[in-house]
């Protein structure tokens, strides 16, 4: 077996059987159905009501799943690190043979099949509510270019945040102390960011480049709707605001977090006693 | 052939130092004991050994590969653990070793064996938070059982036992050792260290203050115990002896010299040369318990021997 493919079983034994995976894939289905499923019976009762349809809902979804997917991901993945080092497997995994960079590579595996696993939850969530619903169900082309685009965003936004959770899971000796750090990066980037804007020039600008706000643009229904995106750029110009980040810029952005975030926690990993 | 080879290693913390310069090596089939008192150093040198703390300074050899950076290549013909089991609370016994086996490349087979091996076979498919500290204890030794290491190293592997639980680590460790397996051991138990290790290196605050065979450090000074008429004239005379190092009045009135050999025939023809008669005469050796204490001022946990 190759070396990825033993790093992959190593994690699946672990993850099947932790109750988390299950909480993520039911937590995320427990938030979207109501939604679509409110949408499909309005639709029934008052067919001018737009119902949830595909291709045209794939953008909705990813909102929507952006939003359940932040929260259970970086949930999720902070706690399946953090426990490592709690129960101390982190240290035996090392004893028993894995390298430093072997045992990082293994969940960085686990962040990806984190988010796959949400990803593909949405998508046959969205498949199957747009099938059965009858309010214009499945139509071909089963994706149009900006749909795969948003959907495709989806999966990066989903990965981002896992490897944010990754970070703070790895850093943090307790799963405890991972949850601590997360929210305080979510409640601290919006206040920093409220501070900045109150300034001019390049501090003005600063808070659109912090990692929530370029990774959240991912998922945001407004990039995938040329309509929205049009009156919000003349919104802002009104109010002398700079224009919101175009897509591929968010994309660079979101990367370049994910390579940092992935590179400190292997500085950090790379020469602490466990 | 050394297995482990450790020289000069050093750990320090902020303000302390929990390993000095410690110099020691294990050769290939010892089992070698790492005794010492709880706090002593012992758990932050096997995790160097291991690679999972980073020495301050020194070098340790094992297996040939020298090196911090070369460990892990060694670490493939080692099995070990360290403090306590440390092994996923919602997995049971199988599958716990499942990820050791993954780990090792070592069959599924392999797992079976090892649960059998120390009698958790029973008890595979139950979750590791139900397990009681002893089977605990043998879930992490199959663990290090698996992919048939060259070197096992347990730290403090009776650790809270009951004297039967100490008992099996203590036949498990024997076995091993019949499989001409290197075993390195850590115990703060004198009895246990005396009862299955073949060599001993004795650490207290980071340093190591003898190590050697068991019978050389057990047997390195021989005494005798006279008893006569007079134990000041006996002792007295005793002190005349070339061969004495020491002697002394015990409070029961027996008089212990220190020998630097054991021919005790030599001593008595001395004495009656001397005029000076014994009525009791006897050999005693040294045990891992007067090294212990003459060197570390301490007296050793014993465990419950069973």
């Amino acid at each position: 077996m190759s070396l990825m493919g033993k790093l992959f079983a190593v994690e699946w034994i672990k993850l099947r059987r932790r109750p988390v995976l299950y909480v993520v894939i039911l937590g995320v289905a427990a938030v979207v159905i109501p939604g679509l499923v409110l949408m499909q019976v309005m639709h029934h009762r008052r067919p001018a009501v737009a119902g949830f349809s595909l291709p045209d809902g794939w953008p909705m979804l990813v909102d929507a799943g952006g939003s359940i997917g932040m929260v259970m991901i970086l949930v999720s993945i902070s706690l399946l690190t953090a426990s490592e080092a709690t129960w101390r497997t982190q240290r035996q995994n090392v004893i028993d043979g894995l390298s430093r960079a072997q045992y990082f590579t293994a969940k960085i595996i686990v962040v990806v099949m984190m988010s796959i696993a949400i990803w593909l939850t949405l998508a046959v969530l969205g498949i199957l509510i747009a099938a059965l619903g009858g309010a214009g169900g499945v139509n071909m082309p089963f994706m149009t270019l900006s749909s795969a685009a948003a959907f495709g965003n989806l999966l990066l936004y989903l990965l981002a945040m896992g490897v944010t959770g990754f970070m703070f899971g790895m850093l943090a000796s307790s799963s405890g102390a991972a949850l601590g750090l997360i929210m305080a990066f979510i409640i601290i980037q919006p206040v920093v960011g409220a501070q900045l804007r109150s300034q001019d020039g390049f501090l003005h600008r600063l808070p659109s480049y912090f990692p929530m706000d370029v990774m959240s643009n991912l998922v945001s229904r407004m990039y995938y709707d040329a309509d929205a995106m049009a009156r919000m750029r003349a919104m802002l110009e009104k109010a002398g605001e700079p224009p919101p980040l175009s897509l591929s810029t968010s994309m660079i952005a979101t990367l370049a977090y994910m390579a940092a975030f992935v590179g400190i926690t292997w500085l950090v990993f790379r020469t602490r006693d466990l | 052939m050394s297995v482990i080879h450790a020289e000069s290693l050093t750990k320090r913390y902020r303000g302390l130092t929990a390993v000095d310069g410690i110099t020691f090596s294990v050769e290939r089939g010892q089992v070698f004991g790492f005794l010492g008192p709880n706090g002593s150093g012992k758990t932050t040198t096997i995790g160097m050994l291991l690679g999972i703390i980073a020495p301050t300074s020194g070098s340790i050899t094992m297996f040939d590969e020298f090196g911090i950076d070369r460990l892990h290549v060694a670490r493939a013909r080692i099995g070990a653990t360290l403090e306590t089991p440390n092994f996923y609370p919602y997995l049971s016994g199988y599958e716990n070793l499942r990820v050791v086996a993954r780990i090792k490349d070592a069959p599924r087979t392999a797992v079976d064996r090892a649960l059998e091996a120390v009698g958790l076979a029973a008890r595979a498919r139950d979750q590791f938070s139900k397990y009681s500290l002893g089977m605990k204890q043998r879930l992490a030794i199959a663990g290090a059982m698996l992919g048939d290491p060259d070197l096992v190293i347990l730290d403090e592997p009776a650790n809270g036992l009951d004297p039967a639980g100490m008992r099996e680590i203590r036949d498990i460790i024997r076995s091993l050792a019949a499989q001409d397996k290197t075993i390195f051991v850590s115990s703060h138990l004198l009895h246990e260290v005396e009862q299955t290790c073949t060599h001993v290196a004795i650490i207290k605050r980071g340093r190591i203050l003898t190590h050697g065979s068991l019978d050389e450090l057990a047997g390195g000074h021989m005494y005798a115990v006279m008893r006569g008429d007079d134990s000041v004239h006996l002792r007295d005379a005793a002190a005349r002896y070339p061969g004495s190092i020491s002697a002394a009045v015990e409070h029961d009135g027996a008089v212990v010299v220190e020998l630097a050999s054991g021919d005790l025939g030599a001593l008595n023809r001395f004495l009656a040369e001397q005029n000076v008669f014994v009525s009791y005469l006897a050999p005693r050796r040294q045990s891992l318990e007067d090294v212990f204490m003459e060197l570390t001022g301490e007296v050793p946990s014993q465990g419950a021997a069973a």
